[in-house]
């Protein structure tokens, strides 16, 4: 449902991405890996519409993004970037509620209030509700974004999830309870999933299929068992095969 | 239930309730106060219940009703714009006098009375409030630029390029007032200090007209100011035209803030206290920030004009120098919470 063909993408003269094509179908969960500045946010950034490319084109649902507006493509991709702080008094449910109805200049429905609480339940962040979101640690606030991207897309099927290293500030039980929150939205509403990794075991415990990202070339890809493998790793990180273990 | 539970942050009544309960009577006494008091006393009973004799109704109506409001005017104009600008900006301490926005406006004013002279009438005063929209939209256009000139947005850049741009058009001033008459003199001093004094009913028309419609918009605007403190990325993700909201908000920033100051000169700070108040209070939700701003930014400026023209009576202090007074020390209280982490 989500396709890159060819797509390329320049800063200032300075390619960052050349050439990498890709497709995540219905229900699937794709990592994308690769060694520090190997371009994987710039990837997730182009795929999820916030990077005009410089050549190649991405097609959701076999749209172009060029033919879909910002709010049609906000139904449709909902984007978990990496730590967003804010400066200002916010609740904890203020903050998960800016993913819900921004057609509205009044406010929240009733359905809106009820689909926040029933995400805050499964991001185990009730009990904090009307706390002041700066007042939490990096993982809860990490928890709320996820709240907040969630909301999102809840009422969609076949949606597109995009996630920008989601895990670095979980611990070992809510990087499971996310995963485990992911698989389930890919088996009942048909989401499709892509997500930036470092931790290569995690990945190849839950993506179906794996990128391997070096200097913004695709270096390796396909299935994750297949591809998260010992020769690959070694070389493409520059380490001796006694140092990784998968 | 006590009045205290009306301030609490735990309250069990909903914040916006809790919000215009504390805040609608507070603004009212202060209207009543600003009313009933001054060289010719008027009673508040009177001013409610009625009773006033010929001299006292006269003071009311040409001199007092169209200053307090006009004051009322002006402070939400100012509460309004420093709410929206802190949005934009993603920073509590950005205040259009203190970022430069309203010097700016003084700018294009003071060129405006050199070259075509002091302004009358209705289509005079707009011609003022126009001039300083346009000096108002371009700083605050320069200032966004140089705030993000590493990149990355930094409150560094921010402040000091507001320091440049006031240093600029403190020069520019000072060139126009070398240049000018007698009597043009005499208007650049009212600017630089911030004045209510001598308010007309047609002054507070204008202000009103341009007031109202722009905290309406900023309404509107408001669940989208509040997405766009998750930074300009995450308001794109969610389906915000993020140029858009931001040439919005600072033009309608840019002519309630030059309705300010044509009217009333630099008055500083009452942009920077008032939506902080509210947030320390009330929380940060835009959709109560705006209009709570402006309630109390009208009352706060109502009760320092008030001060302003009683406290040296017969003479009258600028009411800018009052507002400066009380909101240096505590932008100063400001930065330093700010910087040790606190905010």
């Amino acid at each position: 449902m989500l396709v890159a063909n060819n797509i390329s993408f320049k800063v200032s003269g300075k390619t960052i991405l050349s050439d990498v094509s890709l497709s995540v179908g219905r229900g699937e969960i794709l990592s994308i890996l690769g060694p520090n500045g190997a371009g994987k946010s710039t990837l997730l950034k182009c795929l999820s519409g916030f990077y005009t490319l410089s050549a190649g084109t991405i097609f959701l649902e076999n749209k172009p993004y060029s033919e879909l507006s910002l709010s049609e493509l906000s139904q449709r991709r909902a984007v978990l970037s990496q730590q967003v702080s804010i400066d200002f008094p916010f609740t904890v449910f203020e903050v998960a509620s800016m993913g819900r109805n921004l057609g509205r200049s009044d406010g929240l429905g009733y359905l809106d209030k009820n689909i926040i609480n029933e995400l805050l339940d499964l991001t185990a962040m009730t009990s904090m509700k009307d706390r002041l979101f700066s007042s939490l640690s990096g993982g809860e606030q990490q928890r709320v974004h996820l709240t907040r991207v969630l909301a999102q897309i809840w009422d969609q099927e076949d949606a597109l999830l995009l996630l920008d290293e989601p895990t670095s500030a979980l611990d070992l039980k809510h990087q499971f309870m996310l995963f485990e929150i992911c698989r389930t939205l890919c088996e009942t509403k048909g989401f499709s999933i892509v997500t930036v990794l470092h931790d290569l075991r995690l990945a190849k415990a839950v993506s179906d299929r794996t990128i391997f990202l070096q200097k913004g070339r695709i270096y390796a890809s396909g299935d994750s068992a297949a591809t998260i493998t010992a020769p690959i790793v070694s070389s493409l990180y520059e380490l001796k095969p006694e140092q990784v273990f998968l | 239930m006590s009045i205290f539970s009306l301030v609490r942050r735990d309250s069990p009544i909903s914040t916006t309730h809790r919000a215009f309960l504390l805040i609608c009577p507070l603004v009212f006494v202060i209207f009543l106060f600003s009313l009933s008091i001054g060289a010719i006393s008027i009673p508040a009973k009177a001013l409610v219940f009625g009773g006033l004799d010929q001299l006292q109704q006269s003071v009311l109506f040409n001199i007092r009703l169209p200053r307090a409001i006009l004051a009322m005017s002006v402070g939400a104009s100012l509460g309004i714009s420093g709410a929206a600008m802190q949005g934009l900006f993603r920073n509590p301490l950005a205040d259009p006098g203190l970022i430069g926005i309203s010097s700016g406006a003084a700018l294009a004013v003071a060129i405006s009375i050199v070259l075509i002279g002091p302004a009358t009438g209705f289509l005079g005063l707009y011609g003022m409030g126009f001039a300083a929209f346009i000096g108002g939209t371009i700083t605050s256009l320069v200032i966004l630029r140089l705030s993000k000139i590493s990149g990355l947005f930094s409150v560094t850049h921010m402040l000091l390029a507001g320091i440049a741009i006031n240093a600029l058009t403190f020069a520019g001033t000072g060139v126009l007032t070398y240049l000018s008459d007698d009597q043009q003199l005499r208007a650049f001093t009212f600017w630089t200090m911030g004045s209510l004094g001598g308010a007309l009913w047609s002054q507070v028309f204008v202000s009103a007209s341009i007031t109202v419609p722009a905290i309406w918009i900023l309404v509107l605007k408001a669940r989208q100011l509040n997405i766009l403190l998750l930074g300009e990325e995450n308001a794109t993700y969610l389906g915000i035209d993020t140029v858009r909201l931001k040439r919005t908000i600072i033009l309608t920033t840019a002519l309630t803030v030059g309705a300010a100051v044509a009217i009333s000169g630099l008055i500083g700070f009452v942009g920077l206290v008032v939506p902080h108040l509210i947030r320390l209070l009330f929380g940060a939700n835009h959709q109560l920030l705006i209009p709570l701003s402006a309630l109390l930014g009208a009352g706060l400026l109502l009760l320092a004009d008030t001060f302003a023209r009683t406290i040296v009576s017969p003479a009258e202090l600028p009411v800018g120098v009052l507002t400066s007074l009380i909101g240096g020390p505590f932008f100063l209280w400001l930065l330093i919470k700010q910087t040790s982490g606190k905010l």
